[in-house]
């Protein structure tokens, strides 16, 4: 990538941090002397508009268009447009122990870059996490004493139906493979997560079912085992900034097929980061910069296994992105520890 | 006599428990500071239990299972019953066995007499015993070693003198005499054995329960004098055994207790000398 490119990058990003200060804190600037508060996530502003100022990014349908780079297992490189979207979801149920996620109708596509496909798309996913409220084990230890020790569950279960992936190598044969997941299913445990839950840290694991095709290939049946270490960190109330992070492996296995289909891995990292830059009418348009590394066995047309290693920068357009609940996220905040400001930590203590 | 069983009894209950005291099990709960319930006492004579430990010396591991019921009255004449359902055991050589049903019935009478009624009109006959009786039963054993060596044991059952008179359960030292009927073969079932033990065996055992229920100690030793039958010869052989162990609870979890375990055994028969040295680990559901 040149450096005018990565120039114009970091001056949106400033640029973008700089306009999300200011907001933030501008709702502090109202005197008490206003004459009728703006709803919560509004500000008011000197002439009497009032305009989004908080967006909760975990509940939108947004459209991404961005330039991807991508440097490929057989030493050569090349860039190109990358097309995004999807729709998510989250709730937190009325007492502030349960939290849902739903992502519908996602899709990742970079069409053409040196003569290659990527496609990602899935039909719907989604996952559950819950806090417990009593121990989910109570140790007693007997050395030196009795003395109990709380251990509190975090955590719950996923699910993924029907997601597609399809590779396309115009140079290469064959050239094309297309992996079909029906559906994926297992639990995850929550290693780290905020009062209402929009931050965790959680280790995910479970199990698909897949089908493969390599051109014309009759599609054979996998059973594929799969385990990941998945983040997603909001680092202020208004939501303007998001990291998330993954880091997947899975095992594609195949009882069920002919003996000729070998074992094949594949592992996938991504980290990325969101900046709310502007709004249009109250919908949020974001800079999203990705950086990901992946590696699929024997997926890239034919069977060339190796590391593709991409970066990405894209601008969102997000529909619906209401303000954030703090309200319950500072109620689960004093449920949960009677601190205000504190997080909980796994063992169901205030940090 | 009397006083000398109580001289030897006090001698060795202060060698082995180091001047514990001689509670029973029991259900026990306590709070801590922050308000939160914690069983410190257990029973590790009711549980369901699952086992596994090693022989250092061989690095054999051993696997256990069974499902302990004990049950006990609190008033008047005391029946404490040990119950001990599907008790299974393997080894990483490819040995394992298992029990059906085994049992220890054990009485205890407050002040350690018999009554017989031998009329509704006559006063009942009152024998003073020096020791409590009890019963110890065994139905539908199998075992296999690694040498192709099977046994099946038909049944067994013991009559039992327990000196230390305990109230409480899972405290006992009792000698111990009584018969056996068992099949045993090599590989093949062709060529059965029928080995009859014809109350031609002593054992003396001797069970400590502490600490709240937390830690035990079993010591037992027998000896059999056995005659086995075949097709074309009858003969007589000796099995002697000797166990100690000490199990010890060092941790619960949702008061289900987990306990290390050390045990030494030793068994001698007619063809072999087989010494077992293993310290292991034991995780109980509480079925009390």
């Amino acid at each position: 990538m040149g450096q005018a490119p990565v120039r114009l990058l970091v001056t949106l990003a400033a640029l973008a941090c700089a306009t999300s200060r200011g907001r933030a804190e501008a709702p502090t600037d109202l005197g008490p002397s206003a004459v009728e508060a703006p709803p919560p996530g509004f500000y008011r502003d000197a002439e009497g508009r009032e305009f989004q100022v908080q967006f909760d990014l975990n509940q939108r349908f947004w459209l991404g268009l961005g330039y991807r780079h991508t440097f490929f297992e057989d030493q050569t490189d090349g860039g190109g447009l990358a097309l995004d979207l999807g729709f998510r979801v989250d709730t937190l149920s009325v007492d502030t122990r349960k939290k849902t996620r739903w992502r519908i109708l996602e899709l990742d596509l970079a069409p053409s870059t040196n003569g290659r496909l990527r496609l990602d798309a899935s039909l719907m996913r989604f996952d559950t996490s819950t806090l417990g409220d009593r121990p989910f084990l109570a140790l007693t230890t007997f050395i030196g004493g009795p003395a109990r020790h709380d251990l509190y569950l975090q955590g719950g279960w996923w699910m993924d139906l029907l997601g597609v992936e399809l590779r396309e190598h115009r140079h290469a044969d064959p050239s094309r493979a297309l992996r079909l997941r029906y559906a994926a299913l297992g639990a995850h445990w929550d290693l780290w997560q905020d009062a209402d839950m929009t931050s965790f840290v959680r280790v995910r694991v479970g199990g698909a079912i897949d089908s493969r095709m390599v051109d014309d290939e009759v599609a054979k049946l996998s059973l594929t085992p799969l385990a990941a270490l998945e983040g997603e960190f909001c680092f202020d109330d208004a939501g303007f900034h998001r990291l998330s992070m993954s880091a997947a492996a899975e095992l594609e296995l195949a009882p069920l097929a002919s003996a000729d289909l070998d074992p094949r891995w594949r592992f996938d990292q991504r980290l990325a980061y969101e900046v709310i830059a502007l709004a249009i009418d109250d919908q949020p348009i974001s800079l999203r910069l990705e950086g990901r590394a992946t590696r699929r066995d024997g997926i890239d047309g034919g069977d060339a296994s190796g590391w593709e290693l991409a970066a990405e920068a894209s601008l969102r357009v997000s529909l619906w992105a209401p303000p954030r609940d703090l309200a319950a996220r500072d109620a689960a905040r004093r449920l949960r520890s009677g601190h205000a400001d504190a997080p909980i930590s796994p063992s169901g203590s205030p940090r | 006599m009397k006083a000398f069983l109580r001289v030897g009894l006090a001698l060795t209950l202060a060698v082995v428990t180091s001047g514990a005291r001689a509670e029973g099990p029991e259900r026990r709960i306590i709070q801590d500071a922050e308000g939160r319930s914690l069983r410190v006492g257990f029973d590790l004579g009711s549980r369901w239990l699952f086992g596994a430990s090693v022989d250092p010396r061989t690095g054999t591991g051993h696997f256990e299972h069974a499902l302990l019921v004990r049950e006990r009255d609190d008033e008047g004449i005391r029946w404490k019953l040990d119950h001990a359902f599907l008790e299974g055991a393997a080894d990483t050589h490819g040995g394992w066995s298992a029990t059906l049903y085994h049992g220890l019935f054990l009485r205890n009478s407050g002040d350690g007499s018999l009554v017989i009624p031998f009329s509704p009109t006559a006063p009942p006959l009152r024998i003073v015993l020096p020791a409590d009786l009890g019963f110890e039963v065994a139905l539908g054993s199998v075992a296999r070693t690694p040498g192709e060596h099977w046994t099946v044991g038909v049944a067994r059952a013991d009559l039992l003198f327990d000196f230390w008179r305990a109230e409480t359960a899972g405290s006992y030292l009792a000698l111990r005499t009584g018969m056996a009927y068992e099949l045993a073969g090599e590989t093949a079932f062709a060529h059965v054995q029928h080995v009859v033990t014809p109350f031609s065996r002593v054992g003396l055992d001797l069970m400590h329960t502490f600490d709240s229920g937390r830690q035990v100690v079993l010591v037992q030793a027998a000896l059999s004098h056995r005659m086995v039958v075949a097709r074309d010869a009858t003969a007589w052989s000796n099995l002697l055994s000797a166990h100690a162990s000490w199990e010890g609870i060092v941790l619960a979890i949702d008061d289900a207790p987990v306990s290390v375990l050390a045990e030494l055994g030793f068994d001698r028969d007619a063809d072999r000398d087989v010494l077992r040295a293993t310290i292991g680990l034991r995780v109980g559901v509480p079925t009390d």
